[in-house]
């Protein structure tokens, strides 16, 4: 089984969507800075949230959490809250 | 991946939940709603037990097929099959307000009279008129019980908790063709660890079941056809009726053209290819025979499974508690037919 996945980041307000390759192990918590670091997105200080298929995914658990095995790519989607900066 | 995550993602958002309760009374992540499952929010374990018993989730069917019941009775359109039988309760107050014959009812008083069993989980519909899960302690809970509401209620919701509090050693339980294969799933353990108690199961009575419907559908068209008289009783006919019989309290009967029920059956049971509830010690459904509909309908027909369900079937031979009709020529086939049909409809 491939330890990485093709991952789909779609933005709230973006027409665009980020695409990227990342490990199975990667943290939620990680996600943000991946997203800042393609300049998708400029940093919230909160922290982003994301979504997977209506989940709200948890800080500290893993890609690998979330997705089944064998699959090629996941979908995730930026928590819309008002202050979400772009 | 997260069992919360996977149950929801794989089963419930694909609409191949039936509302079974397998998930439920087990943890506070996961409920019912009118009917259907919710899962209120995501837990971080990994094999939940939510996930290993749900009837929905992938699993080896051969397997635990063999594990429970002898290979040599397997049929290839019944599943573990060791007779059929065209049975009701010799007891008239037991046939009385029960959906057919009354067997199931019969069988399980005269189970926990003997001491087979000490209590069972079956559903009941409540005052608001849904149906609902319930733990019987006594002959008199189980007449409480009577009759179809051709709704799925979460039933092994009540089952888990029932198992998790220990306080009944050998419990039955009844239900469609999903809880019957859900409480084989608990009893082969996934997880020993956390088996929930699963050996106080002492017995599994199946269902026959063609489909369960919407709770609020069948509310609504309960309520157009029977009003302020209120619902006694429904049933289905032979498929060549093509009707659903409503019985009001004030006895009157209404037929409703299937055509206005058929949108109400719930996806998740289009998906089941198993009509009468293969994974049981026993399994009961309506009679068939030549006498036609009206003298069918008081009777049940019963396919005995397991050497269990063989005893206790003799068991109430002996103590008189059920009737036994002759069965038509032909019968076994016909119910072969109409499994495999349910099972053609399903994979198409």
């Amino acid at each position: 089984m491939k330890d990485t996945i093709r991952v789909i980041i779609r933005h709230p307000r973006k027409s665009e969507v980020l695409v990227t390759e990342l490990p199975l192990t990667t943290k939620v918590n990680q996600l943000q800075q991946i997203v800042v670091d393609a300049g998708y997105a400029r940093p919230y200080v909160m922290g982003f949230k994301f979504i997977i298929s209506k989940h709200l995914l948890t800080d500290g658990a893993a890609l690998a959490n979330y997705v089944p095995e064998g699959a090629e790519e996941v979908v995730i989607d930026i928590f819309d809250i008002p202050e979400t900066t772009i | 991946m997260f069992s919360t995550f996977a149950l929801d993602t794989q089963v419930i958002q694909k609409d191949l939940c039936t509302g079974c309760g397998a998930c439920q009374g087990l943890c506070p992540y996961w409920g019912t709603q009118d009917g259907r499952t919710v899962c209120f929010f995501d837990c971080e374990r990994t094999e939940g037990r939510c996930q290993s018993f749900c009837p929905r989730m992938p699993y080896d069917r051969e397997a635990l097929r063999n594990r429970f019941f002898d290979p040599a009775d397997y049929d290839e359109d019944l599943g573990p099959f060791k007779g059929l039988y065209l049975v009701r309760a010799k007891d008239p107050a037991v046939r009385e307000g029960a959906q057919h014959g009354g067997t199931v009812t019969a069988l399980l008083k005269l189970a926990i009279e003997e001491g087979l069993i000490d209590a069972a989980v079956l559903n009941r519909t409540n005052a608001a008129g849904d149906p609902e899960g319930f733990l019987a302690e006594s002959a008199e809970d189980l007449m409480a019980a009577r009759g179809s509401s051709f709704r799925i209620a979460p039933t092994l919701a009540t089952l888990n908790k029932a198992l998790a509090e220990d306080k009944y050693k050998k419990i039955a339980v009844t239900g469609t063709a999903c809880k019957a294969l859900a409480t084989y799933k608990m009893l082969a353990k996934p997880m020993p660890d956390r088996d929930n108690n699963a050996d106080n199961i002492a017995l599994v009575i199946g269902l026959f079941c063609g489909w369960g419907l919407d709770w609020d559908g069948l509310k609504a068209l309960a309520e157009k056809y029977a009003g302020a008289e209120g619902v006694a009783h429904m049933d289905i006919p032979p498929s060549k009726f093509h009707i659903l019989v409503i019985t009001t309290k004030a006895g009157r009967e209404i037929s409703v053209d299937l055509d206005e029920v058929n949108p109400l059956v719930r996806n998740a049971c289009k998906h089941c290819e198993d009509m009468t509830a293969e994974f049981a010690d026993i399994s009961v459904g309506s009679g068939r025979s030549a006498d036609g509909w009206e003298v069918d309908k008081g009777w049940n027909e019963l396919v005995v499974r397991s050497a269990k369900g063989a005893a206790l079937l003799e068991l109430a031979r002996e103590k008189g508690v059920l009737e036994f009709k002759v069965l038509p020529e032909g019968a076994v086939e016909k119910l072969k037919r109409a499994a495999a049909g349910k099972r053609n409809k399903a994979l198409k």
